[in-house]
């Protein structure tokens, strides 16, 4: 008998005289206990065999395992990456005093492991089944990702296949999804052009990610130097959907070159993928400000937060004085195998 | 995922607003706030849940609710991922710094203690300010805390002012608008748009035509 004890319940704990939820759905593997060593190694198994169908799906696209560092410099990270909130970091301190984190983000890693031994022409295709670490209230969680990397290839053909691959394993599992794609240059090319300061831009993009209308409205009235695209900017929570939907909300409106330039590469792809599972968001703000072209974010019926989540991320290499273009993608893997296990 | 759709609703004043808003858009037809149940069903198949303030953030966040109505105090506190898709417009209050009157707030070379339920804002507008501070976090009466010399201050929010005043405490400063808003959990606001923007518009529409009856009883 299966019985992996993923409780979906809500229970209660008293503390200074609050009662707290706390969710057992969320809580990851660490904690994840058994009645009986059978139902263990019974998970073990299935779990085993979940991430053998993922690793054939991609190797057979010519993808290479890659097992990232586990560390990371504090101050070389943060400056790296402002929006991850520090508290949320594992640190560790060495003998010499310099501050550690365990890696909050497999990307980086990858990176910075290959990009300064980059040779010009390389095209490398990888896929990782690595953990990320964070603190939360409730110690330190450890969340396994497993991703693709695609390095070294700037074309819109790159875009495609990785949309084509996201689709694929979702089929392939049978999962009840929705895959969300946008551009990030799209809203880069949109702030470009509007001129405002660090400290507004941040709240405005704080605004989108929330998809917050009322402060959206109240910072276009605060700001007369939204002038000419206040008409794009009032409207850009509508702007999802189907493309043509999108669009045709477009028309009339002033849009900067540079955000025409990145709706024009989401009409390639939608033009090229076949599927109802499929909704382009132009709001979508990337979880880092690394990526700079076509965004993913993937949800499953009945998984709270996103799934899947990646893009095009050409820049982030210039850290390492290398322009090396590249795109991908991770899932929350705990998250996938609780789906597919049920 | 099933087709029912729910929200998350606090217990006390902001709850008892919404679900009057509720059934004037002709939703919650059988919700009783009186009532001791934490559950319902109304007549358009949504499901209500009964939860405490706070806790409508976890609830939407973990995804058990599609949608919550809160106070954006709350969200503000928690700083949670979650969609905050529209005002509501009512629950409106300010969140303010409150103390003894005529006595000085800001010392550059002191720590000065500050009772609070709310201690990541309190934290937060500080470090701004870059005043150091002790938080004091207190469930309730927060009013009294600077009163016994438990605080110099409290972060709170402020309706009134009534009870600031009844207890010879003053505002000392302003620090931003409170009001209820509409919360919706990332999942489900892809999986069940339709439905969710169809409650927000009819929401929308309910407090244009409140407004402008407003405006009309002004105007006499």
């Amino acid at each position: 008998m299966d019985k992996v004890l993923v409780s979906t319940g809500i229970t209660h704990v008293e503390s200074d005289g609050i009662s707290h939820p706390i969710f057992l759905l969320n809580i990851k593997e660490a904690i994840m206990t058994f009645l009986t060593l059978t139902d263990a190694l019974n998970y073990h198994k299935r779990k085993y065999e979940a991430v053998k169908k993922l690793e054939t799906i991609v190797a057979e696209k010519g993808y290479k395992m890659i097992e990232p560092a586990y560390l990371e410099h504090y101050d070389r990270f943060t400056k790296m990456h402002r929006r991850i909130r520090k508290e949320s970091m594992v640190k560790l301190i060495d003998t010499e005093g310099a501050v550690r984190i365990l890696r909050p983000d497999v990307t980086t890693s990858i990176i910075k492991e290959l990009i300064p031994k980059w040779e010009a022409g390389v095209r490398l295709k990888l896929f990782y089944n690595a953990s990320v670490f964070l603190n939360t209230d409730q110690g330190i969680s450890e969340q396994k990702q497993f991703g693709v990397e695609h390095l070294g290839d700037a074309s819109l053909q790159s875009d495609l296949e990785m949309t084509t691959l996201i689709l694929r394993i979702f089929s392939v599992f049978k999962l009840d999804f929705i895959l969300e794609i946008s551009h990030a240059g799209f809203l880069s090319g949109l702030f470009s052009d509007l001129h405002l300061d660090e400290e507004k831009l941040e709240s405005l993009k704080k605004i989108i990610f929330h998809k917050n209308t009322f402060e959206l409205t109240r910072f276009i009235e605060n700001n007369p130097e939204t002038g000419p695209y206040r008409g794009l900017l009032t409207q850009l929570f509508s702007l999802q959907g189907d493309l043509e939907t999108i669009k045709s909300k477009l028309t009339g409106i002033d849009v900067p070159a540079k955000a025409n330039a990145a709706l024009e590469i989401l009409e390639e792809i939608d033009s090229m993928t076949d599927t109802d599972n499929t909704t382009f968001d132009l709001g979508m703000i990337g979880q880092f400000d690394y990526y700079d072209g076509v965004l993913f974010k993937g949800y499953l019926a009945n998984t709270p937060t996103a799934i899947l989540s990646g893009g095009r991320y050409n820049t982030q290499t210039m850290g390492y004085e290398k322009a090396v273009p590249a795109t991908g993608f991770s899932f929350a893997l705990q998250d996938l195998l609780k789906e597919v296990m049920d | 995922m099933t087709d029912t759709l729910t929200i998350a609703l606090p217990k006390g004043r902001i709850g008892e607003s919404a679900i009057k808003r509720l059934k004037a858009i002709g939703l919650a037809n059988n919700i009783s706030p009186k009532s001791r149940k934490l559950v319902f069903t109304d007549n358009e198949n949504i499901r209500y849940l009964m939860v405490k303030g706070v806790d409508v953030v976890t609830y939407v966040e973990n995804g058990v609710a599609d949608v919550g109505i809160v106070g954006s105090d709350t969200i503000l506190e928690q700083a949670s991922d979650v969609y905050e898709i529209m005002d509501l417009g009512f629950g409106k209050c300010k969140f303010s710094i409150a103390g003894m009157k005529d006595k000085e707030l800001y010392k550059s070379d002191e720590v000065i203690k500050i009772a609070t339920k709310y201690p990541n804002i309190a934290k937060a507008h500080f470090k701004k300010k870059q005043q150091k501070i002790e938080i004091i976090k207190i469930n309730g009466s927060v009013e009294l805390a600077p009163l016994v010399g438990l605080s110099d201050a409290i972060v709170d929010i402020v309706e009134t002012g009534s009870t600031l005043k009844a207890n010879g405490l003053s505002i000392i400063e302003d620090m931003f608008d409170v009001s209820a808003k509409l919360i919706v959990n990332h999942t489900s606001y892809r999986f069940r748009q339709k439905k969710i923007l169809e409650i927000a518009e009819r929401m929308n529409k309910f407090m244009e035509s409140e407004n402008n009856d407003q405006d009309t009883e002004q105007q006499r």
